[in-house]
């Protein structure tokens, strides 16, 4: 069977692509000038160009075929036909081995930087070293003498180039370009710039030039409404169009000049279109950049609107009990009826829950400017995490934990006083959103590397749709969170630090079976 | 002041802080009130619906569960008679919210204990 890579597949495509090659130039030879004996069009190396970049390279003893028939065929000598076809291949080569290295060439010609690489790399060098070469060539066989050199030279070079500049676009860009069905509008459009095109075409070679100019503002138009797809096809149009009409009017000794000035109309024309086409797209996409970055801050702004207006009314909460307690005391005395301690209890209750809203926003802020600075210090996570489970049983005595105490000590890395924090959260967390009497569970297991400790809770779980924006602040979630106290920034205070410690954070969840929060860090080995 | 509630009303309070809770309870008994307390929006419709004698209804509007838009929305709709509400929140627009529900009064948390008192005696004053 034929696949892609096998060599009887490179093989009839060499075989193929020389056929093709042949016939390119033989259609070269057509459009030779009988007084002048110069082709008007000579696309064959824009053919070797294209076949060089779909193929990689691989296709090049198709173009050394190709040219070496068609040289011969048109009675060249051997000798002549083979360093001819050498010539034929090197130029390409060269072109494609410049603009392969030039990394961030874009095939749909879409920047200025692409026009650029393109002239640069394809239109200019590879023909020069095939000119060169065919005219180098000529002098060794003693066909030429010196005062023909530079004319060998340059018809070649500018037949070689204007076919790249032209076809090379045409192809490249028809290849990357993703089609969609023209609104009437723009089919309208289309005809009628194909038309003028067409008509202003049949003028550029009869009317004394004149007429010839009048293409630019529809160049113009066309790279304004259609880009390069617009440009390279409208230039192929002036071409296709142009040069059979040369063909027929100019058999004579003056054509030379004629045929370069429009050669040199042309390659302006189709020039004008790419870098317009690019400039316009450029703009275009700064315009977008800008756009998305101010709907961004906007986004942003209304976060940050939105987060003082909560972490403005759950600071309210605490200082409205704080408030209301000590009002409630002082009526109970002026009433003579005692108060006792645990009126006292409560301030430091309410004071403690205030002092942790504003420890969360200082941290969050901190974090935000990249302030957050750890302290950190080689530690058993076995000790962190026994001493977290004591605090928590401490505060939560009718709460289970359970946690198996694997073999220790486990080395790592760490700020205790941040680890601490996260293990506390994810504990105050699970012990929120579940049962009373359902137990938690801590698991960890012991990796060569690392070390995950996992927190298991038998609570309601969390939707997937919603997991993934468990650990951003202000997001959706960690409001609803925070309806049920805080700020809802724990879990983004935690993923940060864990950040910090180069770990991972994450949560395993499902609807009714509870979930699963745990954090990956590096071990060490003492 | 004592002798303006002395025919000790009703008062309900709907507040999802229940230290907040706890107070004005404490409080508003302290005056002579008979309270009610529910900590949702759905709590309280199912006590007024045990107690139709409730005379004012102290109202949070940020709760879990159901939440003071809801609750006033739901109770204006089941009940032609009905008790005078004073918002209690921490929003910014303590005042158009409470207009948005046709509140008799609002307190914007947090608020003195005087003010409350005072809120729920001019409400009192006004219906005789």
């Amino acid at each position: 069977m034929l696949n892609a890579n096998s060599i009887l597949f490179k093989i009839l495509c060499i075989i193929l692509f020389s056929a093709v090659y042949f016939l390119f130039a033989k259609l070269g030879f057509y459009f030779i000038l009988a007084g002048i004996n110069i082709s008007a069009l000579w696309l064959p190396a824009a053919i070797a160009l294209i076949g060089l970049f779909f193929t990689e390279r691989w296709i090049w003893p198709g173009i050394f075929l190709g040219s070496f028939l068609a040289n011969l065929s048109s009675g060249l000598p051997m000798s002549t036909s083979i360093l001819f076809s050498v010539a034929s291949v090197a130029g390409p080569i060269l072109g494609f081995e410049l603009l392969r290295r030039k990394k961030e060439f874009r095939t749909d010609f879409f920047r200025i930087k692409d026009v650029f690489n393109f002239i640069f790399c394809a239109v200019i060098p590879g023909p020069i070293l095939s000119a060169s070469l065919a005219v180098l060539s000529l002098k060794i066989l003693n066909q030429i003498n010196t005062s023909q050199t530079l004319h060998h030279f340059a018809t070649w070079f500018i037949g070689d180039a204007l076919g790249i500049l032209i076809l090379f676009p045409l192809v490249l860009v028809i290849h990357s370009s993703k089609w969609q069905k023209l609104s009437f509008l723009l089919m309208t459009e289309a005809i009628l710039i194909i038309s003028v095109f067409a008509w202003i075409a049949t003028q550029v070679i009869t009317s004394n030039n004149l007429i010839a100019f009048i293409i630019f503002p529809f160049i113009v138009w066309s790279a304004i409404r259609f880009r390069q797809l617009g440009v390279v096809i409208m230039v192929a149009i002036l071409a296709t169009i142009t040069i059979p009409i040369f063909i027929l009017e100019n058999q004579n000794e003056s054509a030379v000049f004629l045929l370069q000035r429009l050669q040199f109309y042309l390659s302006s024309v189709s020039l004008t279109g790419l870098f317009l086409a690019a400039y316009i797209n450029e703009r275009k996409q700064i315009e977008e950049d800008l756009k998305e970055a101010v709907e961004n801050s906007r986004k942003a702004a209304i976060i940050k609107s939105r987060f003082l207006d909560m972490a403005a009314h759950e600071l309210r909460t605490p200082v409205t009990s704080f408030s209301l307690i000590i009002q409630l005391a002082q009526k109970q005395l002026q009433k003579g009826i005692p108060v006792d301690e645990s009126v006292l209890q409560r301030l430091h209750y309410q004071a403690q829950h205030i002092s942790k809203l504003v420890v969360d926003l200082l941290d969050v802020s901190r974090l935000e400017r990249g302030k957050l600075q750890l302290n950190l210090a080689t530690t058993d996570l076995l000790n962190v995490i026994n001493s977290c489970i004591d605090d928590f049983k401490l505060r939560n005595p009718h709460r289970t934990v359970i946690f198996k105490n694997s073999n220790g000590p486990i080395f790592v890395n760490i700020d205790v006083t941040r680890i601490n924090q996260v293990i506390a959260n994810l504990l105050n967390n699970a012990a929120k959103f579940s049962p009373v009497n359902s137990s938690l569970e801590i698991v960890v297991e012991q990796h060569p590397q690392s070390v995950q400790f996992s927190l298991i809770d038998h609570g309601q779980g969390i939707p997937s749709e919603l997991q993934h924006d468990l650990f951003t602040p202000f997001s959706k979630i960690s409001t609803q969170l925070s309806q049920s106290g805080g700020l809802g920034l724990g879990l983004y205070i935690c993923h940060e630090i864990i950040q910090l410690h180069q770990g991972e954070i994450g949560v395993e969840s499902k609807t009714g079976e509870g979930s699963k929060f745990y954090f990956r860090l590096q071990r060490i080995n003492p | 002041m004592n002798t303006a509630n002395k025919n000790s009303k009703t008062i309900l309070v709907v507040e999802d802080g229940e230290d907040i809770l706890d107070i004005i309870k404490h409080f508003l008994e302290l005056e002579n009130f008979t309270v009610l307390t529910a900590t949702n929006g759905l709590h309280a419709l199912e006590l007024i619906k045990k107690h139709p004698e409730v005379n004012i209804i102290l109202l949070d509007m940020k709760m879990p569960v159901m939440n003071g838009w809801e609750f006033a929305q739901k109770y204006f709709e089941d009940y032609a008679h009905r008790a005078p509400i004073i918002v209690m929140t921490a929003a910014a627009d303590a005042q158009s919210r409470a207009k948005d529900i046709g509140a008799a009064g609002y307190l914007e948390k947090p608020f003195e204990l005087d003010d409350l008192l005072n809120k729920v005696l001019d409400i009192i004053a006004n219906e005789i």
